[in-house]
């Protein structure tokens, strides 16, 4: 007679699917996760850069401030720590930028299960690259002898990415485009 | 057979648990997408509405004058100011709409603004830095910065009969010719809208001196005067030293930042608020978008404020292609500008 309840080859077999499951789901769960920090991460920093853009546009109709310049700044090691709109000052002969609104770049850290997972800096890169204003509430581009109104069609793209020894480009990012004067978020 | 219904029931409940979390962790990552696109067009609709402001906040300085005031070519040849006249913007208002959809609001914003453009500048006199000898000032950038590349100075005035002159000029007073007398505004553009009243200076009696000072990027006349107004060269670009670069707006036309335009807010098709700025002195207009997608949005002008109600749009995540509305209503002050 046949005793109820499992047998061991069924108990492995419910384990060995339930084994299965499990891995798939957990590396699943752990990209979905690091993927919503990363998002968070990029969606924060996006914000971050549309707020310095919104304050230099803001401050580009307003007395004093109408040539606003939108840069990243670094420290004397050349590592972004801000990205920044202001004006240039002659001080004491030499042209000073002087930071009117900035947002401090994050370190970069992801928790995982089983590590952080650190990308050294989050990079943003003008393209094309270049010095560009906000002036009298128009997008410019710095040319040798003049600015360029970069108005209609002619977009600047503001690339928001998250760097780990030289990813580059292929890292997590995302993208803000202004065209005609206006930023707008690119997935 | 129990065996199996078993087995089956756990796996049925683990697949609904797993289903169900992913289907949390797609409508979180919906929503933040949501929360996400929500905050991006907050803080570009507040960054419009702070150009609306701060341009509505000058709305009405010199509008007087502006209505009164002529236009005088590189040629020599004059005509009506008539993009700031009272025909377009009525008797002694500064704001002007059209169904709604469109507002204009004149302005010159000139506790500094001198409103002509020179190309000639080593035409006439300036100090040398710490040195009373009196060189040009082409000798004096020279001197300063020897790399400069400027090759012209540019700045622009109202003439005593109340003319916007434009264009280039070779023409200067030198110390030996006849005066040649120079409007300066010498009013406080925050005050409430009122003719202004302009002060002049006769050149050849004042020394022009360059100054390093950070809140002048211009020329001072010498003292005593110095507080009687300021000439703005290029008008508060702050890139002096070392070289002073115009807008090209279109053309060889190229705008250094004369502070007096014509400001214009419309609705582009329903779908954009856009902004125009046009500058008499480059007569030339710069376009751009200020906001957008919009669905709608319509200009009230009151007595003191002027109302935008604006229904903005963000794309719907969980519904491609379709968008979400919300809405939007600011008032902007106009110190008594408005209609």
């Amino acid at each position: 007679m046949r005793k109820k309840g499992f047998t061991v080859v069924e108990l492995f077999i419910i384990l060995g699917v339930f084994s299965v499951l499990i891995a798939v789901a957990v590396p699943l769960w752990e990209k979905t996760s690091r993927d919503l920090q990363i998002a968070r991460l990029l969606d924060t920093a996006a914000q971050g850069v549309l707020y310095v853009l919104g304050d230099a546009r803001g401050n580009s109709v307003r007395q004093g401030t109408y040539v606003s310049r939108v840069t990243v700044v670094t420290d004397e090691d050349g590592t972004p720590t801000h990205f920044a709109s202001g004006v240039r000052k002659d001080d004491g002969g030499a042209n000073k930028f002087y930071a009117i609104s900035r947002w401090e770049i994050p370190k970069v850290l992801i928790n995982t299960l089983y590590q952080p997972y650190v990308y050294d800096t989050i990079s943003i890169d003008f393209e094309p690259a270049g010095k560009y204003y906000y002036i009298f509430g128009a997008w410019v581009k710095e040319e040798s002898a003049h600015y360029t109104l970069l108005t209609d069609q002619a977009s600047t793209t503001i690339r928001i990415y998250l760097t780990n020894q030289g990813t580059g480009t292929d890292a997590p990012q995302k993208v803000i485009r202004i065209v005609d004067g206006m930023p707008g978020v690119i997935d | 057979m129990i065996e199996l219904s078993v087995t089956i029931g756990v796996f049925a409940v683990f697949m609904l648990f797993f289903v169900s979390v992913f289907q949390v962790i797609i409508q979180s990552i919906q929503f933040n997408k949501q929360i996400a696109a929500k905050m991006y067009a907050e803080t570009q609709l507040e960054n419009a509405f702070a150009v609306i402001e701060r341009e509505m906040q000058w709305g009405g300085s010199m509008s007087g004058n502006l209505a009164r005031t002529t236009i005088q070519r590189p040629d020599g040849s004059t005509a009506a100011l008539t993009a700031f006249g009272s025909g377009e913007f009525g008797e002694g208002s500064a704001t002007a709409t059209s169904d709604g959809q469109t507002m204009k609001l004149k302005y010159a914003q000139v506790e500094k603004g001198i409103l002509r453009k020179f190309s000639s500048y080593n035409e006439y006199a300036a100090l040398e830095w710490g040195d009373p000898e009196v060189g040009t000032i082409e000798e004096v950038f020279l001197d300063k910065y020897p790399s400069n590349p400027a090759a012209k100075v540019y700045f622009s005035y109202i003439g005593g009969a109340q003319s916007l002159y434009t264009g280039k000029e070779d023409y200067w007073p030198k110390n030996s010719a006849a005066t040649a007398t120079l409007w300066a505004f010498s009013v406080d553009s925050l005050a409430a809208a009122s003719t202004a009243t302009l002060t002049y200076w006769e050149p050849i009696e004042k020394l022009f001196k360059t100054s390093e000072n950070t809140e002048a990027t211009g020329l001072y006349h010498n003292r005593p005067e110095l507080s009687d107004y300021l000439l703005t060269l290029a008008y508060q670009i702050p890139e002096y030293p070392p070289t002073f670069k115009g807008i090209d707006i279109g053309g060889s036309r190229e705008y250094f930042g004369e502070v007096i335009s014509k400001t214009t807010f419309w609705v582009e098709d329903g779908s954009k608020l856009k902004m125009s700025k046009y500058v008499p002195t480059a007569h030339g207009t710069i376009t751009q978008t200020l906001f957008e997608p919009i669905k709608a949005a319509t200009f009230t002008i009151h007595q003191d404020y002027v109302q935008l109600d604006l229904i903005y749009l963000i794309p719907d995540p969980a519904n491609r292609g379709q968008n979400i509305e919300y809405r939007k209503t600011r008032k902007f002050w106009t110190l008594g500008a408005g209609g």
